[in-house]
């Protein structure tokens, strides 16, 4: 598994090289390493412009694609990775096999991780497609609001309230939400199907504290169900008893 | 008839994912996060998204901050070390807009289990220079 190694002599970082998606980013700042063998004065010098460290004991194709708790065994603060160490040439050379391109190795040394690291498998594998947030003005039938929004930004996940864990409680409402494809082919149907139905349109005093705690039932729902019958009459039995009162509110997420 | 109707209605639906697929593919200006290392010279790695062709980049900047910027980045590293600080674009650009305008204006933050503190007053805009 190859890693950019870079940063001065007094702070060394390394980041994984990303030659394939779907992939993962592991960065660690701050590493320590004892050289096994070669020059520290080479390594010194070629920090600057970045060299390359394989960790030869962990041969990514095999361990592909990454999971959390794989990722988790191998990348954590505290974690040795046995390396051998090559000038960055081969991200510069213009063949597409970047395993190929590596040249004589400088050094060999055994990194040590720091109690900084980042571990991200779920933003940087994300599919914009499945994640773009659909705003509830965009309902109208026929109208695709996946196309609109993509046009007008490709922003990394994080600034739509995903995390390297998955989504955050405090941007969800902003937020799209990684779902299946059944998910999203249920509320495509629901869309075209369903329109916001409010039948009592005129209505009365009592109604009020209905309607109350149908928002509040709405709001801490979770976010995920497509349809929502949330009103109840105060004796309990369900509102379609009364189909003039039916209210069928159903939202996007 | 039923395959008629399918083949219609699928014929519809793929017309909105192939416009999708083709937009992801293009380049555009983009919001983007680095993950910050470093506390002298600073090292910016760029948080690649693979869906997007915008952040489809892996790219490793070396710079240093605005003296503010470093002060209450330092500060917030020295009281909490083990969490990861990142530096966000807060303007949509091109990753080579940035590159080689070499400086560029950034909101230093902390990442937190439930997202990015950008309402912290440890928050900074730093102007990043790259070196």
């Amino acid at each position: 598994m190859p890693f950019y190694l870079y940063g001065t002599r007094q702070e060394m970082h390394i980041d994984h090289v990303l030659v394939q998606a779907p992939n993962a980013q592991l960065s660690a700042c701050e590493v320590t390493y004892e050289l096994i063998e070669g020059s520290e004065s080479v390594i010194a010098e070629g920090l600057e412009n970045g060299l390359i460290a394989v960790a030869d004991a962990l041969p990514e194709h095999l361990m592909q694609p990454f999971t959390s708790d794989r990722l988790g065994s191998f990348f954590h603060p505290g974690a040795k990775l046995d390396v051998t160490i090559y000038p960055d040439e081969a991200t510069q050379s213009q063949g597409h096999d970047f395993r190929d391109n590596f040249g004589e190795p400088i050094a060999r040394a055994r990194i040590t991780l720091s109690h900084n690291t980042f571990v991200d498998e779920h933003m940087i594998n994300l599919d914009p497609v499945i994640a773009v947030p659909q705003s509830p003005k965009n309902r109208m039938p026929g109208h695709f609001p996946e196309v609109e929004v993509t046009l007008t930004a490709q922003d990394h996940p994080l600034f739509r309230g995903y995390l390297p864990g998955g989504i955050t409680n405090r941007h969800s409402s902003t937020a799209g939400s990684t779902q299946s494809w059944r998910a999203i082919w249920d509320r495509a149907l629901a869309g075209r199907q369903f329109e916001f139905v409010d039948v009592d349109s005129n209505p009365a005093s009592d109604d009020s504290a209905t309607s109350d705690t149908e928002s509040k039932t709405t709001s801490e729902s979770d976010n995920n169900s497509l349809l929502e019958v949330s009103a109840e009459r105060d004796d309990g039995a369900p509102e379609y008893e009364s189909p003039a009162r039916i209210r069928v509110p159903y939202k996007f997420n | 008839m039923i395959s008629l109707c399918a083949a219609i209605f699928f014929g519809f639906d793929s017309i909105p994912h192939e416009q999708v697929a083709v937009a992801y593919n293009k380049s555009l200006s983009a919001l983007r996060a680095f993950v910050l290392q470093g506390s002298g010279p600073v090292n910016l790695v760029h948080m690649a998204c693979f869906g997007m062709a915008s952040q489809r980049r892996q790219c490793i900047l070396q710079g240093e901050l605005s003296d503010a910027g470093l002060k209450a980045y330092l500060d917030a590293k020295w009281a909490d070390p083990t969490s990861t600080y990142l530096a966000c674009t807060l303007e949509r650009e091109e990753l080579s807009t940035i590159i080689g305008r070499e400086t560029f204006k950034c909101m230093i933050s902390k990442m937190t289990s439930d997202g990015y503190l950008f309402h912290s007053t440890r928050v900074v805009v730093a102007n990043f220079i790259s070196t």
